[in-house]
């Protein structure tokens, strides 16, 4: 088990907006969190990786507890966190905004390795590595947000609904990368709108509902259910 | 009918970069056209000129008979045309009501509120336009939470509240810029039933921008696909989807089948 979460809860002000959340992620596995607008997912990501702190429960990675560890000690760890809406440097090139994605990495040399890595990922990126971010297309720049993700080489890569506002031609790609990733070890947690899609890559997913798990199970089989069919991919049953 | 838009050999140059070249388009009240196209295609150019964000190059835009090429975009506004924004703009440390309130004072401001809204009981433009602000919240689904600040809402919330906005200025002309993104597949689906309603209720006419094709395609009269600023297709919206140049530029082909 790379990452454990136990009965979280988490409130702002007087909204509950995680409601004893419990999920599992094994290493290697892609898991996905599906569910509609303010169901919870953004803020689940943003409770592990530090950002927002519950009040209640427990999150466990590769067997540590890091309920209540900051943003940054949470990615020394090795969690990436790419936030909805790509946020990045506008103003700096594609390679600075990569370099500082790699601000946990120790030393020159390993720098330029995992570049290299990131940039045998996505090739496009490396032939616009001087191209200020704030003028790449949607698509690149959705690709940019990942990469800089990747740049620490993490165990485990959380995204936020990496497929916004993408066309159609560019989120095959985008869902294509993911599994490319994550079959070089990455493992893989994915908040995604585009249920069809993010079903059809993960091994295993979770529905959630007004901040609770409403079910969970291997992704074909959620896929097929009728219930999620009807409330999540838009397909009128019976 | 005569058409309420029409767009002739419309282009936009920025620098050396022909963002849109020679776009052409007549829309008839009540139609509801789709414009799709790859990343950077040049839609929301398309709607910045029409809007008079950005001056066009060369080209005419004629809207109800009247040249919008030099006017500015309050004038615009206030001719009719209204639009919602890829990012979303909202103010985002007021509350959902404020923000759709401070929508209709830029029409209020004009006095042809009490006409739209047939709301002449109210003798205070302010309680009418308090009225007017709860009834479209109440049409978008927003009105249990229109005392939240905006910028706590789920993103697909505010892509509504954007709408709703919109929606204050009461537009002949309605521009969607991906209203659907960050939204599932089922909300999607509500969402294209209500632009529908929207279009016959209303009797509003809309241009859309959209990336999810199950959108595009229910809702759509019609379909312009934009390529690098080009114009490569236009038809119904299974036309499109069928043409292979739209498929290799835009749909990619397992989109096509799915
Ligand atoms: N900073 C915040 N302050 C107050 N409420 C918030 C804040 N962030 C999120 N919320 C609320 O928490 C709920 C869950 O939001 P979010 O995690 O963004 O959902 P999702 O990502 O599933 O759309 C929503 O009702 C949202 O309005
Ligand atoms: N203000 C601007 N200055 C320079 N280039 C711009 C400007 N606005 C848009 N562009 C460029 O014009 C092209 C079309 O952009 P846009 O209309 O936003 O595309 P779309 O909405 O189809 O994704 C892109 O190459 C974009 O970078
Ligand atoms: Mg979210
Ligand atoms: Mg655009």
């Amino acid at each position: 088990m790379i990452l454990q979460v136990e009965n979280l809860n988490v409130n702002y002000g007087g909204i509950h907006a995680l409601k004893d959340v419990s999920l599992e992620v094994e290493e290697g596995e892609i898991v996905t969190i599906i569910g509609a607008n303010g169901a919870g997912k953004s803020s689940l990501l943003k409770t592990i990786s530090g950002i927002v702190k519950p009040s209640s429960g427990k999150i466990i990675f590769m067997g540590q507890d890091i309920t209540r560890k900051n943003p940054d000690a949470v990615a020394a760890l090795g969690i990436a966190h790419v936030p909805e809406g790509r946020k990045m440097f506008a103003n700096l090139t594609v390679l600075e905004n990569l370099e500082v994605g790699a601000f946990l990495v120790q030393g020159q040399s390993q720098v330029r390795r995992n570049l290299e890595m990131v940039y045998s990922v996505f090739p496009r990126l490396k032939e616009r590595s001087n191209q200020l971010a704030g003028t790449l297309s949607g698509g690149e720049q959705q690709m940019l947000a990942i990469a800089r993700g990747l740049m620490m080489r993490p165990k485990l890569l959380m995204m936020d609904e990496p497929s916004l506002g993408l066309a159609p031609v560019l989120v095959n790609a985008i869902f294509e990368k993911i599994r490319e990733i994550n079959r070089e070890g990455t493992t893989v947690l994915l908040v995604e709108q585009n249920a069809h899609k993010a079903l059809k890559i993960a091994h295993r997913a979770y529905v959630l509902e007004t901040g609770g798990i409403l079910i969970s199970g291997p992704a074909a089989q959620l896929a097929s259910n009728p219930m999620i069919q009807k409330a999540y991919l838009g397909k009128k049953v019976g | 009918m005569p058409p309420l838009l029409r767009v002739s050999h419309l282009t936009k140059k920025f620098g050396g970069l022909t963002a849109v070249e020679d776009f052409n388009l007549e829309i008839k009240p009540g139609e509801l056209v789709g414009l799709i196209g790859p990343n950077g295609a040049g839609k929301t150019t398309v709607f910045n000129m029409l809007t008079g964000i950005n001056k066009p190059t060369a080209g005419e835009i004629i809207f109800e008979g009247k040249k919008l090429n030099d006017l500015p975009p309050y004038e615009i506004a206030h001719l009719g045309i209204a639009r919602t924004f890829q990012n979303i703009r909202l103010f985002t440390n007021l509350t959902v009501y404020e923000n759709v309130k401070t929508a209709c004072h830029q029409i209020a401001d004009y006095g042809i509120l009490d006409s739209v809204f047939r709301t002449a009981q109210f003798r205070k433009q302010e309680t009418a336009i308090n009225a007017a602000a709860l009834q479209i919240l109440k049409l978008v689904k927003l009105y249990d939470r229109k005392d939240e600040i905006a910028r706590n809402l789920p993103y697909g919330h505010q892509r509504r509240l954007e709408i709703a906005r919109a929606l204050a200025l009461r537009p002949k002309l309605l521009l969607l810029d991906e209203p659907a993104a960050g939204m599932n597949p089922q909300e999607s689906a509500e969402l294209s039933e209500f632009i529908d309603w929207l279009r016959k209720d209303f009797k509003l006419t809309i241009l859309l921008i959209e990336h999810h094709m199950d959108v595009v395609m229910n809702i759509c009269n019609r379909v312009i696909v934009l390529n690098f600023g080009k114009t490569i297709a236009t038809g119904s919206p299974a036309e499109v989807q069928a043409n292979p140049a739209v498929i290799e530029a835009y749909l990619g082909d397992e989109e096509a089948s799915a």
